[in-house]
């Protein structure tokens, strides 16, 4: 029985969509591929990224990535600059902390920081109502 | 009354703020190539097969809209074409994106050719530079080659009447002078 539920779980592992290979040169190339396409958004499905989806669009720019990677040699920062001058911030899972986005990178701290408060109070409230 | 009063003015806000994310349009990527040198447009015409490359449009406002055979928006918005083409000095330059030239030449043929060029990009690697997305796409470039508005979709009349001709017109002009 163990090794049936075992069973379940090795086949149940994520799977991807994606079916091309590509072949690096090397183990980095091939890392930096995967960290690449797994950060970068595709930009006509949204809620995935490259490697998740099989638009013809995120098709072709897992096909430029690895160009870039295994061609030209390129690093991280020279694809995410490449496609973020082309689609802009958008394409990052993980935006840049800029003015126009410390709320979205403060507001969880912000919402902690409220609910510390709120909680303070209410205790405080409530103790006050005992001692009373 | 003060204490009630506290859980119903978050829901308000919270409630505002969601009503207001509902009107934006997630689709619309905001375009970072705004403000920017237009990405070279260099490849071939599709109707000679001879090079074609952006620069002989210099000194001038020009139009670029992104379309495809297969694509059904850019067959919505291809009758409006002919507002565009009647205004005079208008260079409108269709980028061919990832379609077959045959099937693209028929096309053209079928429902008409508003095009001064097409250029084809088969491959979608011109599209690729103008951070092309969803087709049918439309940029207006100014005469110092630099991109000023983008359009995602297919252009409605309203849309060429009160955004994409004014804005043209007015980059005419400065451009002419």
């Amino acid at each position: 029985m163990r090794a049936l539920i075992l069973m379940f779980f090795l086949f149940s592992l994520p799977s991807h969509a994606v079916i091309e290979t590509y072949h690096f040169s090397n183990e980095q190339q091939r890392a930096l591929y995967d960290e690449l396409v797994r950060e970068l958004r595709c930009v006509v499905c949204q809620n995935q990224n490259l490697i998740d989806s099989n638009a013809p669009l995120a098709q072709d720019l897992r096909q430029q990535i690895y160009q870039m990677v295994q061609h030209e040699q390129a690093d991280k920062e020279t694809v995410i600059k490449f496609m973020t001058q082309r689609y802009g911030d958008f394409v990052l899972y993980k935006p840049p902390l800029q003015p126009n986005t410390v709320l979205l990178w403060f507001a969880p701290l912000l919402m902690l920081l409220l609910g510390v408060v709120m909680v303070v109070r209410f205790v405080r409230q409530t103790q006050k109502v005992s001692h009373d | 009354m003060k204490r009630a009063s506290w859980p119903l003015i978050i829901f308000i806000m919270i409630s505002l703020l969601f009503a207001l994310g509902l009107m934006l349009n997630p689709r619309e990527v905001p375009s970072p190539l705004i403000g920017q040198q237009a990405p070279s447009l260099k490849g071939q015409k599709l109707d000679t097969s001879t090079p074609f490359h952006a620069e002989v449009l210099h000194h001038q406002a020009w139009l670029l809209n992104v379309w495809a055979s297969w694509c059904t928006g850019c067959l919505v918005e291809h009758p409006l074409f002919k507002q565009l083409t009647q205004q005079p000095g208008l260079v409108l330059v269709g980028l061919n994106y990832k379609d077959e030239a045959k099937a693209a030449q028929d096309w053209l043929n079928l429902h008409g050719n508003p095009y001064d060029y097409v250029i084809t990009d088969p491959q979608g690697r011109l599209g690729l530079d103008w951070g092309v997305y969803a087709v049918p796409e439309t940029f207006l470039i100014d005469a110092q080659g630099i991109v000023r508005r983008k359009w995602v979709g297919a252009l409605t009349q309203q849309q060429i009447e009160q955004e994409v001709i004014p804005a043209w017109q007015q980059l005419h002009i400065a451009g002419v002078k």
